[in-house]
């Protein structure tokens, strides 16, 4: 392969508590830590670990995103890409609109495969990596918990419900990574000055020809309801008593 | 004259609006408060902020990965080689190495940061790269040749050398004067090497040592000496035991017939007490560092534990003298966190006299530190003391603090001594002023008025217009108990001055005052200036600094005025006669029976 592209979106980290803002109208980011979405995260590990075995030349990182989100590709310069696009916008992305931006990267870069996380841990929707796969008309190998590549073939193994399925998709295509691919290694320090030096080039939608399209409407967010204090039972036959009080047995 | 003395408007600003060579601290012994060193609170440029970021955030990421390890490796009294490795390979022995010699050339105040992420998660760790980089090699990095920082700087960054800084030895510790190692010049110009150090961080894992010896004979200069471990000669000792930053490497160090190139001097012969004097200096931030993370880390778990610890019925931290704690802990943080980076500011921009303002931050946060610690522990109470919860660790961990790199006893004085210096200096400009009078009527005159303005604004309390202006409208009583206690304290400066001439030297107790009062004056501006350059909000975060500014303010306050009281009325000599009367019986006299 010449080149994988990966997919890294800013998200709030994963130990931050998210807190609602009091209009309903989001999460509150401001002054809270942003991070690389830990799925997108393992993608580049993976691809990072393709390009060392020598089965790859050039990782490059992109995002769609606000201006720091420069923050998160330097990161990933920093893990070991060789360069980044940002493709700069302070609008929120649907997961379809996130497809057809990344396919016009794509018809940029020809890369031959497409790495992105099966989910971000922000809006959960899990549908980005496959969307682009259909826009792409390319194959996919969604939830990937293993990748081994031969002969323009990639093995893919996936965790679904009943087990492990392994498959076999042809390249270019689009693989979404799941939690057990791999583990990322930790930022050198001389790591992040060097990612300084790389190229990270920042575009705009309208550079792309992309005029945002939302299918939703986001009409309210509301944190998750405060959990209700607990009661002890004394026995068995309490719990028992006390479920059927409430129609559960 | 004294720099500090001038009226400040009459010196021309850096590009910064930094005064670089005016010390805030001593100016304040005059009544001056050098609004522009201290207004507004300096911050972290936005492309160090970046990286810092990256930094901070891939570090923490290694560290809580080695959590349960921290007290494995305390009880084993040593760190594995694979953490050492993992230090190495995450790049952490070069962070204030330059780029160019394969460090990442972080800022004093960006270092101290790191250390302050580290220090959350284990002090040992932290002190294992902290007295690497603030102590053991800082001599090279400041006084070193072109040549000898080529030779050992990209070694020392990727940490294939490990550097320690030996200075002290069995009879000298603060008291540098007493130090026996020696270095003897030979003909062909290198030297031998002969001598004991004791207490050496890092002794046991360095490669790279810099030994201060005396190269005049007894009771001569002192000059500082790269010294490689595998020279001949060079033994580290046995680990000691400590009471806490045990996985931490401390051994002697000996020196026997180790022979020395000539280039292994470091810096200019005879200059090694200034040598050290700058590194410690230098290095005190990232101390003060370590120490605000320390505190961090006991806010976090006392506040979880507070919530969570039922008691009565309700949580601790529904009680009174608990929520006391808690707070108090938060103002001591914060305020420690404020002076550390004003201070690795100054360092950063180049000030020429920082050395009070460092000694400040490092006795005022290695306190704090050590406060945080035992309210911390004593908020988990029975629980705080088992092994199986980190608060014991923290506290002994903590109590070198105080203790280490500069005794809070010796830089107070310091700080008390640093102060009343310029205080002379500016009586004797004085006398000298009324002498020149007659000799050169303008230049004489210039002194005194500026000398009798000083006085004057003492009196009519004019001069209150360096602090308030730059604080908003809901900060204005706290600025002006700072104007107030400035000009308090350089009054009584004055009057101790007057009454002791150089004796003040044997006033200890009134050293310890006047320390105390310029500590509380230094750190509640800095306090001060850092909340006023936040952005006034509607925010809880914003709200909560104004009033961590009013307690830490009225503390002061209340600290400030008790130790100019005292100054002049006090027991001091009750207090000495009692102590020579028990130290020369070596004994408690009294008994109940």
């Amino acid at each position: 392969m010449k080149k994988i592209m990966v997919g890294l979106k800013r998200v709030v980290d994963y130990n931050v508590r998210i807190r609602v803002k009091p209009d309903g109208s989001g999460v509150i980011t401001d002054g809270v830590k942003m991070s690389i979405n830990p799925f997108d995260e393992i993608a580049l590990e993976e691809a990072l670990r393709i390009k060392e075995r020598g089965e790859a030349e050039e990782v490059i990182a992109v995002s769609i995103g606000p201006a720091d989100a420069q923050q998160q590709l330097r990161t990933g310069l920093a893990m070991g890409a060789d360069r980044a696009i940002l493709v700069q916008t302070d609008k929120l992305v649907e997961p379809l609109d996130a497809a057809r931006t990344l396919l016009k990267l794509i018809e940029k870069e020809s890369p031959e495969l497409v790495i992105v996380g099966k989910q971000a841990i922000d809006d959960d929707n899990g549908q980005t990596g496959a969307m682009l796969a259909a826009l792409w008309d390319r194959p996919q190998g969604t939830c990937v918990s293993e990748v081994t590549f031969a002969d323009g073939k990639a093995t893919v193994t996936r965790e679904v419900d009943s087990g492990l399925e392994t498959i076999e998709v042809d390249l270019p295509a689009v693989l979404t990574a799941d939690l057990r691919l791999n583990e990322p290694r930790y930022v050198k320090l001389p790591d992040i000055m060097k990612a300084k030096r790389k190229p990270l080039e920042t575009v705009s939608l309208d550079d792309l020809g992309i005029a945002l399209d939302p299918q939703l409407e986001i009409v309210k967010t509301d944190p998750p309801a405060q959990r209700q204090k607990g009661v002890m039972v004394e026995d068995v036959d309490g719990l028992i008593s006390a479920l059927k009080d409430k129609g559960l047995l | 004259m004294n720099a500090a003395v001038l009226d400040t408007t009459d010196q021309a600003p850096s590009e910064s609006g930094l005064l670089l060579d005016a010390s805030p601290v001593k100016s304040l012994f005059l009544g001056q408060v050098i609004h522009q060193n201290l207004f507004p609170y300096p911050t972290i440029k936005e492309d160090e902020k970046e990286t810092l970021e990256m930094v901070l955030d891939s570090f923490d990421r290694f560290l809580s990965e080695k959590q349960d390890s921290f007290a494995q490796w305390d009880e084993d009294a040593a760190q594995p080689e694979e953490f050492l490795q993992g230090l190495r390979d995450m790049g952490l022995f070069g962070l204030i190495i330059p780029e160019e010699y394969g460090g990442l050339g972080l800022s004093n105040a960006a270092y101290s940061r790191v250390l302050s992420q580290s220090s959350m998660h284990d002090s040992s760790g932290s002190l294992t790269i902290g007295a690497h980089s603030s102590i053991g090699m800082k001599g090279l990095l400041l006084f070193g040749t072109d040549e000898q920082k080529a030779m050992y700087l990209p070694k020392l960054a990727s940490g294939e050398m490990i550097a320690a800084f030996c200075l002290t030895e069995s009879g000298a510790g603060s008291d540098a004067a007493a130090l026996k190692t020696k270095a003897v010049k030979n003909d062909d110009g290198t030297w031998t090497l002969n001598g004991e150090k004791i207490w050496v961080t890092n002794g046991g894992l360095a490669d790279f040592f810099t030994v201060f010896a005396r190269t005049e004979g007894e009771g001569g200069k002192l000059s500082a000496f790269i010294v490689e471990k595998g020279w001949e000669g060079v033994m580290p000792g046995p680990t000691e035991h400590k009471m806490g930053i045990r996985a931490s490497s401390t051994t002697t160090v000996s020196f026997s017939d180790v022979k020395l190139p000539a280039t292994a001097l470091l810096g200019s012969e005879g200059k090694g007490f200034k040598v050290a004097m700058e590194v410690l200096n230098n290095g005190r931030t990232g101390l003060g560092g370590g120490a605000v993370g320390g505190m961090k880390a006991c806010i976090a778990l006392s506040s979880q534990y507070a919530k969570e610890r039922k008691a009565f019925g309700q949580s601790l931290s529904d009680f009174g003298l608990i929520k006391k704690k808690i707070a108090q802990m938060t103002v001591d943080c914060f305020a420690a966190e404020s002076v550390v980076w004003m201070v690795a500011h100054y360092i950063d921009s180049g000030h020429s006299d920082y050395s009070t303002e460092a000694a400040i931050s490092k006795v005022f946060a290695s306190e704090a530190m050590w406060r945080t610690a035992n309210e911390a522990m004593q908020i988990a109470a029975g629980n705080g003391y088992m092994r199986e919860y980190p608060y014991e660790r923290i506290v002994r961990d903590s109590r070198i603090l105080t203790i280490f790199e500069g005794t809070s006893e010796i830089l107070r004085l310091f700080i008390a001594l640093s102060g009343l210096k310029d205080v002379g200096d500016a009586l004797k400009d004085m006398k000298k002023g009324v002498e020149g009078i007659f000799n050169n009527p303008i230049k004489g005159f210039g002194v005194l008025t500026d000398y009798t303005s000083r006085r004057l604004t003492q009196m009519t309390s004019v001069g209150r217009d360096r602090i308030v202006p730059n604080v908003p409208e809901s900060l204005q009583n706290e600025a002006l108990v700072y104007e107030k206690y400035a000009l308090e304290l350089s009054r009584l400066a004055d009057v101790l001055l007057r009454r002791y001439g150089k004796n003040i030297i044997g006033k200890q107790y009134s050293m310890q005052r006047v320390a105390d009062v310029a500590i509380d004056l230094f750190v509640g501006i800095s306090v001060l200036s850092r909340v006023a350059s936040m952005e006034a909000d509607d925010s809880a975060k914003y709200k909560q600094a104004l009033g961590i500014a009013r307690l830490f303010t009225q503390d002061a306050k209340r600290r400030m005025n008790q130790n100019l009281r005292r100054l002049l009325k006090n027991e001091d000599e009750d207090m000495t006669e009692l102590c020579d009367f028990i130290v020369d019986g070596e004994a408690y006299p009294w008994d109940v029976i």
